[in-house]
């Protein structure tokens, strides 16, 4: 009943609440871990694409419903389609 | 009579780069009977249009965007008396592909076998650059890697030591600016080292397999060959940990 409130190992750890789909551009912040429930392939491109944890990410450009929303993150820019950054767990960074 | 002192100076000063500059010939789509298979891989937009160009003298289209090269390029040159061929993949971020176009470059460094495969990186954005670099040197020392865009790294105010670099990775690293034609002698030449060397550099394996994993392996890998031989029992990119 309580299964909704339950969260990860790994969210306690870190104190992660935020998501990367969340962040409006101009905001910056620091890649804490990619969602369990991403697995396979996609998780696999995401980390290639350079989302891994302790990465800084900026929201560079955001289109119409924020889908897709271009980041810079390691040097480059890379769009991500909403479904996709809200897989990121991130803190915000100042 | 000019002629004459001109040959001279050549047979004098072989290491000179405008010797290299005399030697190389450009064949263009003509890649029949090559001695050896050079692949041009890396992210995507970084160079390795230009740089295939520049060694072959094809006017391959480049352009500043993601996606450019779909299909695998052929092209060809002779550079001290032996025949190149050279293959531009499309631009790939990992060896666990994902579209198309990433599983045919994937699938030609992995089974393609080439003499030698250029990695080409992006000096301004090296670490994001250096994932795949390290994944092609799990399967193979027979690399050389150009650290392409040197002159837009410059502007930014950001140095590389390809020497350290080099001794980290374990293979060669060369300086480049294709745009400019810089550093492509240089590249040309420890292309040619790499090829014509008979013992592999030991590149450098950030993750070792567990003995008793290993030992697991090779019982598979044998019992593979026993099937057919040239099936190919390792894929690389997913031998180190990934969180």
């Amino acid at each position: 009943m309580f299964g909704i409130f339950k969260k990860t190992s790994q969210e306690i750890i870190s104190g992660s609440k935020k998501i990367l789909s969340e962040l409006i551009p101009g905001q910056r912040a620091s890649i804490d871990f990619i969602d369990e429930n991403c697995q396979g392939i996609e998780r696999n491109r995401l980390l290639d694409l350079g989302f891994v944890p302790g990465a800084q990410v900026e929201v560079a450009i955001s289109s119409p419903f924020n889908d897709p929303t271009a980041y810079l993150i390691k040097g480059g820019l890379i769009a991500l389609r909403r479904n996709q950054a809200s897989k990121i767990h991130i803190s915000p960074l100042q | 009579m000019a002629s004459f002192k001109l040959n001279q100076a050549h047979s004098n000063c072989a290491d000179c780069p405008i010797h290299d500059k005399l030697s190389l010939k450009r064949l263009g789509v003509d890649a029949e009977n090559s001695d050896y298979v050079v692949a041009l891989a890396g992210n995507p937009n970084t160079g390795k249009s230009t740089i295939f160009n520049a060694l072959t003298g094809l006017k391959q289209h480049t352009g500043n965007w993601t996606g450019k090269t779909v299909a695998r390029t052929e092209g060809s040159f002779f550079f001290h008396d032996k025949k190149y061929k050279i293959l531009d993949l499309p631009g790939t971020y990992s060896l666990i592909s994902s579209s198309l176009e990433e599983e045919i470059a994937r699938n030609f460094i992995l089974f393609g076998k080439p003499d030698v495969t250029v990695i080409v990186v992006d000096a301004t954005r090296l670490e994001r650059n250096l994932n795949l670099a390290i994944q092609i040197l799990e399967i193979s020392g027979r690399v050389v890697i150009c650290l392409n865009l040197i002159d837009e790294a410059e502007k930014k105010g950001i140095g590389i030591d390809t020497k350290i670099l080099s001794r980290e990775l374990g293979v060669p690293v060369v300086a480049t600016a294709a745009r400019e034609q810089r550093g492509i002698y240089d590249l040309l030449s420890t292309i040619e080292k790499v090829a014509r060397s008979q013992d592999i550099p030991r590149a450098r394996q950030l993750y070792r397999i567990p003995s008793g994993i290993e030992k697991q392996i090779e019982t598979l890998e044998k019992n593979m060959r026993c099937i057919s031989r040239n099936v190919q029992c390792r894929v690389a990119g997913i031998t180190y940990p990934r969180r």
